[in-house]
């Protein structure tokens, strides 16, 4: 029942923003930014960029949300666009640089996990955005964001192995760069 | 599951207030970047209602959705006569009156709105859905007016109403114009036809 009621405020919200209701526009703004704002930041280095792409997720947002089907909720759907517009981000950069340092990190192979939880998250975030682009990416989407092997290795255009392979790899620096 | 994911399910607030956004800085970039869309939907136009209608009013198809199932079956030769004027509500009145008070502003709006209204020449099939929505939006006063009266706080009820009423006048707002429209595109090609 209670996700009935969360599902019929959050249509009323979306149904006032379509109204062109700025309160509600505002409204639904504060509900997600901070979350929005998490996705982008975990994956590219800069606050700037991550602001940037947050306002274009926003833009987005407001402009189609007349497409909105109601299939998923509102929150999973825009953090889908989150996950796609920081994508594409990171993509158009990527074109822009000449020389990559991403396979340039040696792994480190460890016989057993550190016990990571001695780590505070402030810590473990900063290990995070310290990773090579891909593993990053992968890294987060899997580890925090919830994504299954499959789902990242559609979004990225990978294979699954790929994927869980990038994973290890992020999981082993990201320990690496923990230990100091 | 392992360690790492647990540590972090376990302090996720904490991962997620490390870093903060401007977030008056980054609204105002959003509502600058959004004032330059020339096809930003603004309150009233007529896609907005007309294209979304199905989903844009799922909350009350879904609080209703036995009674709408029920509509459905009965057809649309079925559907209330929007322009009867709304009178008061004796059961509410009984309940609360001041509340009936508070019902009786709503209702003098809801009834200029529809006096606006030339119903006699809307294409009621073009507006199937919208009338279907009013009827929906009465079926759901019905229900709490007569039966949940019973079992909510007069505070809930008058939020209720509150929205049952701004809804119904949104609707009608939107139905005036989308109407108005109509009659004179409507108008027009009849006066080109004779010319």
């Amino acid at each position: 029942l209670r996700e009935t009621f969360y599902i019929a405020e959050e249509q009323v919200l979306v149904n006032r923003c379509l109204d062109g209701d700025e309160q509600a526009q505002y409204e639904l703004y504060q509900k997600y930014v901070q979350a929005m704002y998490n996705v982008a930041i975990r994956m590219v280095h800069y606050s700037e960029d991550a602001e940037d792409i947050v306002q274009e997720v926003f833009v987005k947002v407001f402009r189609k949300l007349d497409s909105f089907q109601g299939e998923s909720t509102l929150g999973a759907w825009i953090k889908k666009i989150t996950v796609n517009t920081t994508l594409n981000f990171i993509r158009k950069r990527k074109h822009k640089q000449t020389t990559s340092i991403e396979d340039s990190m040696e792994v480190p192979v460890f016989e057993e996990d550190i016990d990571t939880s001695e780590f505070s998250m402030a810590q473990i975030h900063c290990a995070i955005k310290q990773l090579p682009e891909r593993c990053r990416v992968v890294l987060n989407l899997y580890l925090i964001e919830g994504y299954q092997h499959q789902e990242i290795a559609s979004i990225l255009g990978i294979t699954v192995s790929t994927s869980k392979t990038q994973y290890r790899r992020g999981r082993m620096l990201l320990q690496d760069i923990l230990r100091g | 599951m392992d360690k790492l994911k647990k540590h972090i399910e376990k302090n996720r607030p904490a991962l997620d207030r490390i870093e903060q956004p401007d977030m008056d800085r980054l609204w105002s970039n959003i509502r600058k970047e959004l004032a330059k869309e020339k096809g930003t939907p603004k309150k009233g136009e007529l896609k907005v209602v007309t294209e979304k209608r199905g989903r844009r009013f799922t909350l009350w198809a879904m609080a209703m959705a036995a009674s709408f199932a029920l509509v459905i079956g009965l057809g649309v030769g079925y559907l209330m006569n929007p322009q009867v004027t709304e009178s008061a509500d004796f059961n509410l009145a009984n309940y609360a009156p001041s509340l009936e008070k508070e019902a009786a502003n709503y209702r003098k709006l809801v009834n200029a709105k529809k006096e606006e209204i030339n119903f006699q020449q809307l294409d009621t099939l073009a507006f199937t859905e919208v009338l279907q929505e009013l009827k929906e939006l009465d079926k759901e006063y019905d229900h709490w007016t007569k039966d949940v009266p019973q079992y909510v706080q007069e505070q809930e009820l008058l939020e209720f109403l509150q929205r049952h009423y701004e809804q119904k006048i949104r609707i009608l707002e939107i139905l005036s114009k989308v109407a108005s429209c109509q009659l004179s595109a409507r108008s027009k090609q009849n006066s080109a036809l004779k010319n």
